[in-house]
């Protein structure tokens, strides 16, 4: 059955069942994915995921064992041609011809998509080198290039014709905090002409600059949506309660509950804090606070509903996956 | 914003033409705008040179040894050959720039024939083209008649041993995924042809003959051709131009299969 969504013409990238499989494992499993155009898109999911073999289908490096997928309305394999020229791609660690200069690099690249004039393809190479900041070291081998600088690079080369999907595998993974900030910021301007499909593991990055995301897991969707649909969907809620008196038994007294997922005492035991993640909020708010009260040597001096963030949801949905496979 | 591509005109290569124009130039590049090529054209003018000149300008000399000599020292070119192309392929899979390339509209053939032509012309010209000049101008020079189109015809030969080299290393590439199995097989092949004289009738069709004289014979396919005498082990001719168009297309099939 196709997975819901908006209409194809809406959509950057849309795959129907999208499966590679090597061996007996299946590293893609009919994926069902829906980028709507001009977003900016945060593929996540741990390592081992699928999230780069998903990328390198798109992109015909790897042909899918079943299932299909289509960018633009083009189809992933038949068109992969037509396909690559409507996508920048950023490899996870990018390499170039270390014998080329940055400058000799993007020229490469842009012939690829442009003839000429010359002048013209010259005039959006200095355009790229200045956004991705490389200005200065353009004439620099390639070789020579730290990681940052080679990553820098990599987004300048994957935007020099201006693609309509950019397809950006750890864009951030190799940088440091001031990179990190730089490279967001790029792709805060690079949203308003291209749609942004990129995988990382910084999560607060992805909560930040993202419109939407899906979260991998096995190979399978586990949760895709608009950031504020993913964290609305996340089943568990953590409450944390600052108190002084017996934790170890209130632990004990919250863990008989069907409805407490884990209580963990932080600090100390006689005062610190419980943290209890809950399955069904619903009955939390019902008899959390009741049933801590009731505990007549418990003083209660803090009790809050912690917001969840991305990375909640994340780390529930993996460590679910774990569980299940310990079960 | 930048809005620079307004003005540029869309490259208009499709099929199996995508991307053909900038991998050649790259791959043509690689060799002719960095010291790849005269270090390389030096060292063979400097090796196969330095060894004629003795049967050339010694204190015998002798034409047909100049010759045979020559064709002989090609066969180092000929390893050189294979230990410059071990990377090519295997290299770029394994750095993931073939990867990265791929990632534009560039299909494999003009990938792959970007490997093919550029290095063929590199090494004829480095390793065969230049050096074979140089030595026809010493025999010029030391009064040894010479035929243009015999000595030009030999040096074809020599130059079809190194293309055996290189299409080899090149399907290699494409169907191994580490160095050591790229290089180890066409050096164990271009060492081991002599150790298999002893099976009746096959020396003479490996590409070994082209170059170095077998079964007794005082010529090999190069010698022979260029001093205008009946060639010995013509099936070496026809066994390495097969060789090489069969490479050329496993290399190109088991590519386009290649997941990268």
């Amino acid at each position: 059955m196709d997975a819901p969504g908006p209409p194809s013409e809406d959509l950057a990238i849309r795959t129907r069942r999208l499966t590679k499989t090597y061996g007996d494992t299946n590293v893609v499993d009919g994926l069902d994915l829906v980028v709507p155009r001009n977003s900016v898109f945060g593929f996540l999911g741990p390592n081992g995921a699928g999230k780069t073999t998903t990328m390198k289908m798109l992109l015909g490096l790897i042909r899918p064992s079943s299932g299909s997928g289509s960018v633009y309305g083009l189809d992933i394999v038949d068109e992969s041609p037509a396909v690559r020229r409507r996508i920048g791609y950023l490899p996870q660690d990018p390499k170039f011809y270390g014998h080329m200069t940055a400058r000799e690099t993007l020229r490469f690249a842009a012939r690829f998509f442009f003839i000429g004039p010359q002048d013209g393809i010259d005039l959006r190479v200095s355009e790229m080198l200045e956004l991705v900041g490389l200005s200065e070291k353009d004439d620099r081998p390639v070789r020579t290039f730290s990681g940052g600088e080679m990553q820098r690079l990599g987004i300048a080369q994957a935007q020099i014709h201006k693609p309509d999907l950019l397809i950006l595998d750890e864009p951030a993974a190799a940088l440091d905090p001031l990179g990190r900030r730089d490279v967001l910021a790029i792709l805060d301007r690079l949203r308003e002409d291209s749609t942004v499909f990129y995988s990382t593991h910084i999560l607060d990055d992805v909560q930040r600059v993202s419109d939407a995301v899906c979260i991998l897991r096995e190979g399978r969707v586990a949760a895709q949506g608009s950031i504020a649909e993913v964290l609305a969907g996340n089943e568990n809620t953590t409450y944390e309660v600052q108190a002084h008196g017996d934790l170890d038994r209130a632990k004990g007294l919250l863990e008989t509950e069907a409805w407490v997922d884990a209580v963990a005492i932080e600090g100390d035991h006689s005062s610190g804090t419980l943290r209890i993640r809950v399955s069904d909020n619903d009955q939390a708010e019902l008899h959390l606070q009741r049933r801590l009260l009731a505990d007549e040597s418990l003083v209660i001096s803090e009790f809050k509903q912690l917001k969840p963030n991305l990375e909640d949801v994340f780390v529930s949905i993996v460590e679910g996956a774990t569980d299940d496979e310990r079960d | 914003m930048t809005s620079g591509i307004d003005g540029l005109q869309p490259s208009m290569e499709f099929g199996w033409r995508s991307g053909l124009s900038p991998l050649m130039r790259a791959g043509f590049g690689s060799w002719w705008t960095t010291k790849q090529w005269w270090i390389n054209a030096l060292l063979w003018t400097a090796v196969i040179n330095g060894s004629v000149a003795v049967a050339v300008w010694g204190d015998a000399p002798d034409e047909l040894d100049a010759y045979t000599l020559y064709g002989v020292m090609t066969m180092f070119g000929a390893i050189a050959v294979a230990i410059l192309m071990q990377d090519t392929v295997v290299g770029e899979k394994l750095s993931g720039t073939a990867a990265w390339v791929l990632s534009k509209p560039a299909s494999r053939s003009a990938f792959m024939l970007s490997k093919l032509v550029p290095n063929a012309v590199g090494v004829v010209a480095t390793m065969i083209a230049i050096p074979s000049a140089v030595f026809m101008v010493q025999l010029v020079l030391a009064d040894v008649g010479v035929s243009a189109d015999r000595f030009v015809l030999g040096a074809c030969v020599a130059a079809l041993n190194l293309m055996f080299y290189l299409t080899l290393t090149l399907m290699l590439g494409t169907l191994f995924d580490t160095a050591a199995a790229v290089i180890a097989i066409p050096l164990a092949f271009a060492f081991g042809q002599q150790l298999l004289g002893g099976i009746p009738g096959l020396i003479p069709l490996l590409p070994w003959a082209l170059v170095v004289p077998v079964d007794g014979s005082d010529t090999s396919v190069v010698s022979a051709v260029m001093t205008g005498q009946t060639i010995a082990t013509p099936g070496a001719i026809a066994v390495a131009a097969f060789c090489c168009v069969g490479f050329t297309i496993v290399a190109f099939r088991a590519w386009s299969r290649t997941e990268l």
